[in-house]
């Protein structure tokens, strides 16, 4: 089935919970409503000229640090109208104490400072509408990819996610899922209902906070050297002086 | 009787400790990719049984050293520093490669910078990862240590 085909068939059949779908060099992309996202799943597993019967990963990503071009161009825009403006305040002022020849040239160059300015704020506005695309409503984002070993093609469902939103496990469609959402729930602190065994994976079951998320610091809090503290036997442990950046 | 007689104590710390140094029966525990050197410093090309150490012991209980062979994370620490304690004495610790001197390229949250924050070590060992022969000159350092100190010390 071709891209386009597989997603008309999903806004057929789903309508507005299929937010938007966007392709590159072959890979079809979908993004879906949270709320609507296992009944999607469930569809793209049973239906059977989809059968995605393979997931190959899921997980997540933290977009509040997500670098957002457009804004900050629109920014840059707004910055270069102001500087303009103050140039134009110099040359007013230069202009009460200048001669005839100089005065006119500088009238000149004023009337093109201001036909600039109107240009360049036309440019911002057109900039700030197209960037509201990039604002977001929530952190995450949960990714779902899929496969389809008997047609042979590929969708990435993508929905986004709150820090308090719950996800409805998708245990029960694929269990490979069982690992992957685990290490969710580890890493970035998304919740799921129906999990069979939602714990932590990869980090210790008593550790505090979330690693992946953008506002962990890499080298760690500073409460996390108290962990070897309080599990290894007392006064065995040797405090690292070498070790922590200040 | 003997043990108030210089002669034979000299003689046989002398022979305890050289029996010791080329018997170590090193402990099966790998925790990263310095435990592939490991092994294969322990196969035929590299052939550990020279030093005497070919027998890598399963259970702490009939191990005396202890090759800290990767990366040590948090959560590792204490099961690690558990194996330490289980050893018998007398009992040595290897620490093998970047990581395990002081957490390598790994400055992060989970790591810990440096097995000695946990276990004390005897031969430190650079490297990422330390090739057979270094680990076999480890070995040898490990033996030059036991000679100087004697089989009374440790």
């Amino acid at each position: 089935m071709k891209n386009d085909e597989i997603v008309g068939l999903l806004k057929g059949e789903f309508g507005e919970a299929v937010k938007a779908s966007a392709e590159l060099s072959g890979d079809l992309t979908v993004k879906v409503d949270l709320s609507k996202l296992h009944e999607i799943l469930q569809f793209l597993r049973s239906c059977p000229s989809l059968e995605f019967d393979y997931l190959p990963f899921m997980t997540a990503i933290d977009y509040s640090v997500y670098p957002k071009p457009k804004t900050k161009e629109a920014e840059a825009k707004l910055k270069e109208v102001k500087t303009k403006e103050e140039k134009i305040k110099e040359d007013e002022e230069k202009l009460t104490e200048a001669k005839e020849e100089e005065a006119e040239s500088l009238k000149e160059e004023i009337q093109k400072l201001k036909e600039e300015i109107v240009k360049a704020k036309e440019e911002a506005e057109k900039l700030k509408e197209e960037a509201k695309e990039e604002e977001r409503e929530k952190q995450f984002d949960v990714v779902y990819q899929l496969r389809s070993i008997k047609h042979s093609h590929d969708i990435r469902i993508k929905a986004e996610v709150g820090e308090e939103d719950i996800v409805e496990s998708a245990t029960d469609i694929w269990s490979s899922t069982g690992c992957d959402e685990c290490e969710i729930y580890d890493m970035f602190g998304i919740k799921f209902k129906n999990h069979p065994d939602l714990r932590r994976i990869l980090m210790p079951e008593d550790w505090v906070g979330h690693p992946y998320r953008k506002d962990y610091p890499l080298k760690g809090k500073e409460g996390d050297d108290e962990y070897l503290d309080t599990r290894l036997p007392e006064g065995q442990l040797k405090k690292p002086e070498h070790t922590r950046m200040p | 009787m003997g043990v108030e007689n210089v002669f034979i104590t000299e003689k046989l710390d002398k022979l305890i400790s050289w029996g010791r140094r080329w018997s170590f029966w090193p402990l099966t525990c790998g925790l990263a990719c310095c435990a592939i050197e490991m092994m294969a410093a322990s196969a035929a090309r590299f052939d550990f049984a020279r030093f005497g150490s070919e027998v890598f012991r399963p259970s702490p209980r009939h191990a005396d050293v202890f090759i800290i062979a990767g990366t040590l994370t948090k959560k590792m620490a204490p099961v690690v520093r558990k194996l330490y304690d289980q050893m018998p004495h007398p009992k040595w610790v290897v620490a093998m490669g970047s990581c395990a001197e002081t957490g390598g390229v790994f400055d992060t949250y989970s790591v810990v910078q440096g097995v000695d924050i946990v276990i004390p070590v005897d031969v430190y060992m650079p490297g990422c990862a330390p090739t057979p022969e270094a680990l076999q000159y480890a070995w040898i350092k490990l033996q030059d240590k036991l000679r100087k100190e004697g089989s009374l010390k440790a």
